[in-house]
């Protein structure tokens, strides 16, 4: 009941929403982050069932679910890690649970504003694509003033702070993915070494 | 023991059958066409080559021109092909080469024996005939009988268009057309060669193709492409001084191809680059077929290393029958794609190869009056008939209902493809269109949503959705009204709440 109250005035007062947030660190609760995040997956999932055809710009019939998910999920997360890495070193004030929950509250007009749009669009036509684009541009716009307003008011930044920290942890995301995609080709290099060293091996003591 | 080998029997025989039963053979099926995505989905075989022209036969020929030479001596009739540039098909369905490097064209009938050759033709300065020199174009104007009919040569090498009667005797020659503006006249090559039913030639020129009366007097250019767009150019020349502006090379638009006149009176023609390579031009020189990017696909061959290689085509010929059905030839794939009157991809099939119905380096088609399609191939010296299938001719005559306005005969001939295809996009589109006509509206929506077409889709929709407020205007007034009402109701509550736990947070620091 409360985070419910909380996401309320996260939308209508940001600033007080994300103070509160900070200043209530002893009461903290994961229960609202795992709850906004599988919302977050099933907003996406009914968008992309119910939006109307004409409209959709992933066909029921080609929908990768899964990979929808990731879509969603990967990049809220390495943002959180990306922010989190930048303000620790940045004379940040929160906690990495503390800048998770406010990224989750952060996404609730993305929810409150996708669901009912793709009933709507049950409505609307081709021609109409215009409005609908709109409308769901305006929820990520809405979703992008409040991840700098946590950003801000959490750590007592200023304007111009916010924006260089901004730009460091868009820089850092980028490095992240970078240095786990070389891993990972790395890596993937090294299991198929030993793979090939292992057939080579039962070939010799077979033959 | 036995009984078991009773069922393996079974079994076997059932394999067979089914194996013999399924009769679309998709899977070995290299014929595809492309969604809105731009992959490529296979579809039923639907041109199969039924004829491979090699090696022609010139025993008769030859022995009729030493019976014709006075010394009786034997001519040497090459029977190959050397990097043949152009084929046409007459209306008897007599086929014509332009042998590019054999210096010649041959007159074949659809066996491959050689009719006439044509080596020279008119005098040099000194009046010994003049050999052609790597003649890259023929077109044939038929006459009421075949002793009639004139042959017209573009002898690129020599700059000019030659004409011919049937036995091989001069016609008419034309240089340079007069009139002719000097900056054009310096590059002269004519490379393809068309004569309108008004007795006007067409000559390939560039990004426009050059209008000549039959006085050889320069009549214009029509068709001209655009100058495609570039941003670099309209910085400089908004913000460049005159020098910069000066030293810009002129914009150039896309050079065409190919072109050629269709029995509809359409001149088709393909741009050898970019989107919009096909081009459809009426009686003044307009482009009136629709734009889109024809041939770009991410896939089309199942069993090659990169199957998801991007096709990015570039079209070397192109042949239109009389309904207004094209079909291009890409010469880096090899694939020939077949539209509709409004750019609707039916089929796409050939591909690069060795094999039977692939090509090596494909340079022009060409349809006969049975409607098949002849393939000429350059590097692999070589003509291949393709004979439609049943699918194929199936869905042509539907596409001819339907532009006669025969639907239900068309919605007959849409099913019966279904039954072969069922995910033909063509047919549902076909279909859909049908019951949009019927004002089934939301059975046409199906269709369409079927046929992946959006704006199809789309009308369907915006009737139907006219259709209920027609019916149920007050109540759905009623209802909208009420949302509004309600939502706007929410929001303020909500707002009002939300102000008060704010306020709460701001002076008790409790939510």
């Amino acid at each position: 009941m409360k985070s419910l109250k909380l996401a309320a005035v996260t939308i209508f007062h940001p600033m007080v929403a994300f103070r509160f947030m900070k200043r209530d660190r002893t009461k903290f609760n994961y229960t609202p982050i795992v709850v906004i995040l599988l919302l977050m997956l099933f907003t996406k999932i009914f968008s992309i069932f119910v939006t109307h055809y004409p409209l959709a710009t992933v066909t029921t019939r080609n929908a990768n679910v899964v990979m929808e998910c990731a879509i969603m999920i990967v990049p809220i997360i390495s943002w959180v890690v990306a922010s989190y890495a930048m303000t620790t070193i940045l004379s940040g004030e929160v906690m990495f649970r503390e800048c998770l929950l406010a990224c989750c509250y952060s996404l609730v007009p993305y929810i409150v504003i996708q669901i009912p749009l793709s009933i709507l669009t049950n409505v609307m036509e081709e021609s109409q694509a215009t409005y609908f684009n709109v409308i769901s541009n305006f929820s990520l716009l809405f979703v992008l003033l409040l991840l700098f307003i946590n950003l801000k008011e959490m750590n007592n930044y200023t304007m111009a702070k916010t924006f260089g920290i901004i730009f460091l942890s868009l820089f850092t995301m980028i490095l992240l993915w970078a240095s786990i995609s070389l891993v990972f080709a790395l890596s993937m290099r090294f299991v198929s070494f030993v793979s090939e060293i292992v057939t080579e091996i039962s070939f010799r003591l077979n033959y | 023991m036995k009984k078991r080998f009773k069922t393996c029997a079974a079994i076997a025989m059932a394999a067979i059958t089914f194996s013999l039963c399924s009769v679309p053979a998709l899977a070995d099926s290299k014929n595809f066409v492309i969604n809105t995505e731009g992959s490529a989905l296979p579809i039923p075989e639907t041109y199969t080559v039924t004829k491979v022209i090699k090696s022609l036969d010139a025993t008769e020929y030859s022995k009729k021109l030493a019976a014709d030479s006075e010394g009786g001596e034997s001519a040497n009739v090459k029977v190959g092909f050397n990097q043949p540039q152009d084929i046409f098909i007459d209306k008897r369905d007599y086929i014509y080469v332009a042998d590019t490097e054999n210096n010649r064209v041959v007159k074949l009938d659809n066996n491959g024996k050689i009719i006439l050759e044509i080596t020279s033709a008119f005098e040099d300065g000194s009046g010994n005939p003049l050999a052609l020199s790597k003649p890259r174009g023929v077109f044939v104007e038929n006459g009421e009988t075949e002793a009639e009919d004139i042959i017209w040569i573009a002898d690129t090498g020599n700059k000019r268009i030659v004409g011919l009667t049937a036995n091989g005797e001069n016609y008419l020659e034309y240089g340079k057309p007069n009139q002719l503006n000097s900056a054009r006249a310096k590059t002269f090559d004519v490379e393809k060669i068309y004569k309108n039913d008004k007795g006007y030639m067409f000559a390939l020129k560039g990004d426009s193709l050059m209008k000549i009366d039959e006085n050889n007097v320069f009549q214009g250019m029509i068709g001209t492409a655009e100058v495609e767009f570039s941003f670099m150019r309209f910085v400089v020349k908004t913000f460049g001084t005159q020098a910069q502006i000066k030293s810009l090379e002129e914009g150039r638009a896309i050079p065409y191809s190919n072109f050629m006149i269709a029995k509809d009176g359409n001149t088709y023609g393909v741009l050898s680059e970019g989107s919009d390579q096909i081009r459809r031009l009426n009686s003044t020189g307009d482009n009136n077929y629709p734009s889109g990017s024809y041939g770009y696909a991410n896939y089309y061959d199942v069993n090659s290393a990169d199957p998801y290689t991007p096709i990015e085509p570039r079209f070397v010929d192109v042949t239109a029958n009389e309904r207004g059905i094209v079909s291009v030839l890409c010469g880096d794939t090899g694939l020939i794609y077949q539209y509709d009157k409004e750019g609707n991809l039916l089929a796409a099939f050939g591909g690069k190869g060795k094999k039977k119905g692939t090509f090596e380096t494909p340079t022009s088609l060409a349809l006969d009056s049975k409607e098949r399609i002849y393939v000429l191939d350059g590097t692999g010296a070589n003509i291949q008939i393709f004979e439609p299938t049943q699918f194929i001719e199936l869905v042509h005559e539907a596409i001819n209902h339907q532009l006669d306005g025969e639907y239900s005969e068309a919605q007959e001939k849409w099913e019966q493809i279904l039954k072969i295809d069922s995910g033909y996009f063509l047919a549902h589109k076909g279909i859909g269109k049908i019951q949009y006509r019927e004002e089934d509206y939301s059975a046409a929506m199906d269709s369409y949503e079927l046929a992946e077409d959006k704006t199809g889709y789309s009308e369907a929709f915006s009737e139907a959705r006219h259709e209920i407020f027609r019916n149920y205007f007050f109540w759905l007034i009623v209802v909208i009204v009420l949302i509004i009402f309600g939502i706007g109701k929410l929001f303020v509550t909500i707002k009002r709440r939300a102000d008060k736990w704010a306020f709460n947070i701001e002076m008790k620091g409790e939510l």
